[in-house]
């Protein structure tokens, strides 16, 4: 009797559920590896977190209608601002991809015109994930903008084009689940972060 | 008055930081679960019911960041349980319990430790990388080290190649108590854990309220591949002189999108009588908010055997 109070109590307190949260908070940890990897001359940074939420799952569907949003990426999310001394380096921003061989984490560095610099693998079970971080798959996404990589996936029935696959040795499918998670962090980073970096713009760094 | 005094302190830095932060640059939770528990040995039903606040916060100044906090507190009922932890009073009762309570500070030189002091995580084992608070199954640290939070302070680094954090703590579990001569000194290195590999060293020794002795010095090891998981953990060590040795290995599978995770575990210690134990563990996580998980155990302890069941629901808002 009392399981079932418990469980009533449970499933009236969801109905008026807002925003999503999924891992405990004790789990959060800063990228520490990826910003190291990515900007060893760092010395600090400095965190905004932001909500992603509804709003923005519905514009990126309107830009990328064949990979929305998943419902677990909703919440809120960090973007990290990196900096040498008391100049910002560059910014970076982690998300997560689901492929066949769960979920991708990647960590993507970006300027502050939100032109890709760089990227790293926080968590991927490819046993061939060497093929995607080489410096030719690097070197395909480095400078490139939002709007780029929304036209390449256009143009390659939302797929990676000849010239990333070839780059990744012949790994289409990773290639892929990369270049779409560049997509969605380029678009969530300016819908979710505009005003922020924009700050930083007008600030005259 | 210990714990009232510990849980305004921790309502009041939640506050302050919500209050400096307007929320932005917090996370909030309600967390509620439900447990529905079978023991074969007293052939008895109980139940356990769980609701609570976590919360997470960065700290920042105009340098940028320079720390976390992280309060979460669960009010605790119990119904009808055979046994319980000694800080509830009978089979029915409830309690206001801490999990991780803490402060970190994270600015420093490349080559400085960072801190952390409150509730803190044992960074010991396989429990060091893997977060088991508030699901139904874990890596042992309770019948290992007798802790699996306490009170006190930690130093820990992250870097590219490997990890560390070293902790001291007070021995005394929920409630906060400092007494001569009882402690809890524990610490691992390991290698990166973002690596389809990783390797850890831990160490642990303690001194009880009861000058009860214990040290343990174990490896772990982690390999990812595709879906799979493998996960292995060995110690040795002395319990009041004896020595004393543990064994752990655990198989996962995981599906995504919906999340579905298939654990097994065999796990083996020699620590006041022989157990052994063989664990499967079903997780369901559809969405967000919603986590179903069924827990089996298969144990024996000086070779008498019984099976216990869990099924917890649990709902984060």
């Amino acid at each position: 009797m009392k399981t079932l109070m418990y469980l009533a109590s449970i499933l009236v307190l969801s109905l008026v559920t807002q925003m999503a949260v999924s891992q405990a908070f004790c789990s959060l940890r800063d990228p520490y590896h990826a910003m190291q990897t990515i900007f060893p001359e760092a010395t600090h940074h400095r965190s905004i977190v932001k909500k992603i939420d509804h709003n923005i799952r519905e514009k990126v569907a309107s830009i990328l209608p064949a990979h929305t949003l998943h419902y677990g990426e909703l919440g809120k999310h960090t973007l990290y601002i990196i900096y040498k001394d008391a100049s910002p380096v560059g910014l970076i921003h982690v998300r997560s991809e689901a492929s066949k061989w769960g979920l991708v984490e990647v960590a993507w560095a970006l300027n502050i015109k939100q032109e890709i610099l760089d990227f790293s693998i926080q968590r991927c079970r490819c046993s061939n994930k060497g093929d995607i971080t080489n410096d030719k798959v690097k070197g395909f996404f480095k400078h490139k903008t939002a709007k780029q990589l929304i036209d390449i996936l256009k143009h390659n029935d939302q797929l990676a084009p000849k010239v990333l696959v070839n780059a990744a040795n012949g790994e289409k499918e990773l290639a892929t689940v990369i270049l779409r998670s560049a997509t969605k962090t380029l678009i969530v980073t300016d819908e979710g972060w505009k005003e922020d970096i924009n700050a930083l713009i007008s600030a005259g760094i | 008055m210990t714990k009232g005094l510990i849980a305004l302190i921790g309502l009041l830095v939640t506050s302050w930081t919500w209050s400096i932060s307007l929320l932005d640059q917090s996370r909030y939770s309600l967390d509620s679960a439900v447990r529905q528990q079978y023991s074969e040995s007293v052939d008895q039903y109980h139940n356990t019911f769980f609701i609570g606040l976590d919360f997470h916060s960065v700290l920042s100044d105009e340098k940028g960041d320079w720390g976390t906090f992280v309060f979460q507190s669960y009010f605790t009922q119990l119904n009808n349980a055979p046994s319980h932890p000694k800080i509830f009073n009978s089979g029915d009762d409830s309690k206001w319990m801490f999990r991780i309570v803490r402060l970190d500070y994270t600015r420093g030189s490349y080559y400085q430790p960072y801190f952390r002091v409150g509730h803190v995580e044992i960074p010991f084992g396989l429990e060091h990388t893997w977060d088991t608070n508030g699901v139904v199954m874990d890596y042992q640290l309770m019948p290992l080290v007798g802790l699996k939070a306490d009170w006190g302070v930690s130093a820990f680094r992250e870097y590219r190649a490997f990890e560390y954090e070293v902790s001291w703590t007070t021995n005394s579990g929920q409630e906060f108590e400092q007494e001569s001569g009882v402690y809890a000194l524990s610490g691992r290195v390991a290698t990166s854990r973002y690596k389809d590999w990783i390797a850890g060293v831990s160490i642990f020794e303690s001194n009880n309220k009861l000058d009860q002795s214990r040290n343990w010095r174990a490896i772990d090891g982690q390999w990812f591949v595709n879906r799979w998981t493998l996960l292995g953990q060995w110690g040795v060590g002395k319990f009041n002189g004896d020595a004393i040795s543990s064994a752990l290995y655990e198989v996962q599978y995981s599906l995504s999108r919906p999340d579905w995770k298939f654990s097994f575990q065999r796990f083996t210690h020699d620590l006041g009588a022989d157990y052994e134990h063989s664990m499967m563990v079903v997780r369901w996580t559809p969405d967000s908010h919603w986590d179903a998980s069924l827990n089996v155990k298969d144990q024996a302890v000086n070779d008498v055997s019984s099976t216990a069941s869990i099924f917890q629901l649990r709902h984060r808002f």
